[in-house]
């Protein structure tokens, strides 16, 4: 676990997976849920956005060697403007709070360099809902 | 044709909804909305799928409408849709990290109909575009995601959502799915790969302020607003600017950088948008407002060279799918509902002759081709490879005109006439005159 997510909250880490699949519906904040959380400058702002949680992650990572062995900047973590992207030091992988989510495409557009994420939008009506936009 | 107004669609209702149409739009935002609209109010029976709870729920901009190309779609919208300030003053800031340059426009003209620029909320303006295109006989389906297209040999014949038995076909499917074009690739129309280059991230933040306070510290009259552009060090001397928009409570700022030279430098946007904030004259301006809501959106920045094949068979593309923005004029919004209308005019045009083959819907690319929304892509064509490749206007040319500045308003023991030696002397220790001349040259080369 990086120093930067030691500090994301005071929350259990749940180790980047759902135990308990949540209800579907809409949740103003995952940190409630316990989701590893991104550091604080974005958990804070991630804490205004309103989200329609899925309970399937619509962010997937094609080939977890490239971040392993040919990424060695781990570019997502930084591109990502929601900080979706984690490199779990530990398990030399990297997690992804698909929670969290702000669907801007960063990661699909060149925000992986080695165009290693694989982005879908999520289900209809589930995903990030903007109240102002 | 569809004669019953009153089958009007409601949000979620596409399991009542027929499943064949006359035109299928992908996407309820200004360009899917426009094309909407006007098909609707033309008597096409016409559905618009979006993902988004509604229209308006995912999308995302600055925050700067402009007033005569939205009402060439939505006639005198500004006595109904939920606008928040009407723009009477456009700032041009260059900003480093402790001082700034001022350019500012304001115009009691722009106070007048039909009005030039208003402050939005996206999230609540394409609700209104939205229900609007309803009110004139769409079907608005909203909570569904256009997964694929279905074909019939080459054509397009129509969208398969996510819904179950969500197959739904049509004449004419125009794709308005924004600027991650799934759908687009799809089609086999895609001309620049999805990478980078051709993309600028931006983030942003609503700032609740009371409504007296921000028209004391915007010096604006009551109901106006302003739109500030800047550009400097405050985007850590990377390709972008940052901007400031005035709503009725609240202020909108945020970045826009280009997404290579954020992974290149391996830097975070919100990064960035937490140094611009601190930067003095900007944070005199948000000071004790407390934050709303965070968002962050790509923008098309590839310009003409990456526009996609705009029609096929079956199919037409609008607005930031199509990749239509000037990145120099920040414009998109606009173009997006001009190139939905003339999508939907196409469509009109080619129901007269009963065909949707390329052949008859190239007629769309015509229109586009005698309007601003070509006419100005094609302009600035070289304008994001030459920003991109002059990160000097970014960083160091604002960095020296405010030294340059500083320096001539500093008053000391220095002699005038020392002065303006020292002034030339600063300058061309940064600024060598080749440099200045290559600078101005590829300036001019690329931008008229």
């Amino acid at each position: 676990m990086s120093s930067k997510r030691d500090l994301a909250t005071n929350i259990e880490p749940a180790g980047g997976r759902i135990k308990q699949a949540p209800a579907e519906g809409v949740l103003p904040n995952p940190a409630e849920l316990g989701f590893p959380q991104p550091a604080p400058a974005v958990a804070n702002k991630l804490a205004l956005v309103k989200f329609n949680l899925d309970s399937r992650s619509h962010l997937s990572i094609k080939d977890a060697e490239v971040c392993r062995r040919r990424c060695h900047q781990k570019y997502c973590t930084h591109s990502c403007p929601a900080q979706v992207y984690h490199w779990e030091g530990e398990e030399k992988k990297i997690s992804i709070s698909y929670e969290g989510c702000l669907e801007c495409g960063t990661c699909r557009s060149g925000g992986c360099p080695y165009d290693n994420i694989e982005m879908r939008y999520p289900r209809g009506g589930y995903g990030v809902q903007y109240r102002f936009g | 044709m569809n004669k019953g107004k009153k089958e009007t669609g409601t949000a979620g209702a596409a399991g009542a909804a027929p499943a064949r149409f006359d035109a299928i739009v992908v996407g309820g935002g200004p360009a899917g909305l426009a094309t909407t609209f006007t098909l609707a109010r033309a008597g096409v029976k016409v559905a618009c799928l979006e993902r988004g709870n509604w229209s308006g729920s995912k999308n995302m901009m600055g925050g700067v409408i402009y007033s005569h190309p939205t009402a060439a779609v939505f006639p005198e919208f500004w006595r109904e849709a939920p606008l928040e300030r009407l723009v009477t003053r456009r700032d041009m800031w260059f900003a480093t990290t402790d001082s700034t340059i001022k350019a500012s426009f304001e115009s009691t003209d722009f106070g007048q109909e039909p009005y030039n620029s208003f402050t939005v909320y996206r999230a609540r303006f394409d609700k209104w575009l939205a229900a609007q295109a309803a009110a004139a006989g769409a079907w608005m389906i909203t909570e569904t995601l256009a997964e694929d297209l279905l074909r019939d040999g080459r054509r397009v014949a129509g969208v398969r959502s996510g819904r179950p038995q969500g197959d739904l076909e049509a004449d004419v499917v125009i794709i308005a799915e924004g600027v991650n074009p799934f759908l687009t690739e799809k089609a086999g129309l895609a001309s620049c790969p999805p990478q980078a280059p051709n993309v600028a991230l931006a983030v942003k933040e609503v700032l609740a302020l009371p409504t007296e306070k921000i028209e004391d510290r915007f010096d604006l009259e009551p109901g106006a607003g302003a739109a500030i552009e800047i550009i400097g060090e405050i985007t850590g001397g990377l390709p972008g600017t940052g901007f400031i928009y005035t709503n009725r409570d609240t202020i909108s700022i945020g970045v826009g950088v280009l997404l290579n030279s954020l992974v290149d430098n391996v830097t975070e946007a919100y990064t960035i948008l937490d140094k611009f904030k601190q930067q003095p004259q900007l944070r005199r301006l948000i000071q004790g407002a407390s934050p709303r809501e965070y968002s962050a959106h790509l923008i098309p920045e590839g310009g003409y060279r990456c526009m996609p094949q705009l029609y096929g068979d079956g199919v037409l593309v609008a607005g930031d799918a199509a990749g239509m923005v000037n990145p120099i004029n920040s414009e998109g919004a606009n173009l997006a509902l001009l190139s939905g209308q003339m999508a939907a005019e196409t469509v009109l045009a080619c129901r007269r002759e009963g065909c949707f083959d390329r052949h008859a819907l190239a007629l769309y690319q015509q229109k586009l081709e005698k309007s601003i929304v070509i006419k100005d892509l094609k302009k600035y064509e070289n304008a994001t490879p030459f920003l991109a490749s002059h990160p000097q206007l970014f960083g160091l040319y604002p960095e020296l005109m405010a030294a340059l500045a500083r320096e001539f308003l500093t008053v000391d023991s220095l002699s005038k006439a020392n002065k303006e030696k020292l002034l030339l002397r600063l300058f061309h220790s940064q600024v060598p005159t080749r440099r200045l001349l290559k600078d101005l040259y590829d300036a001019w080369r690329s931008l008229t």
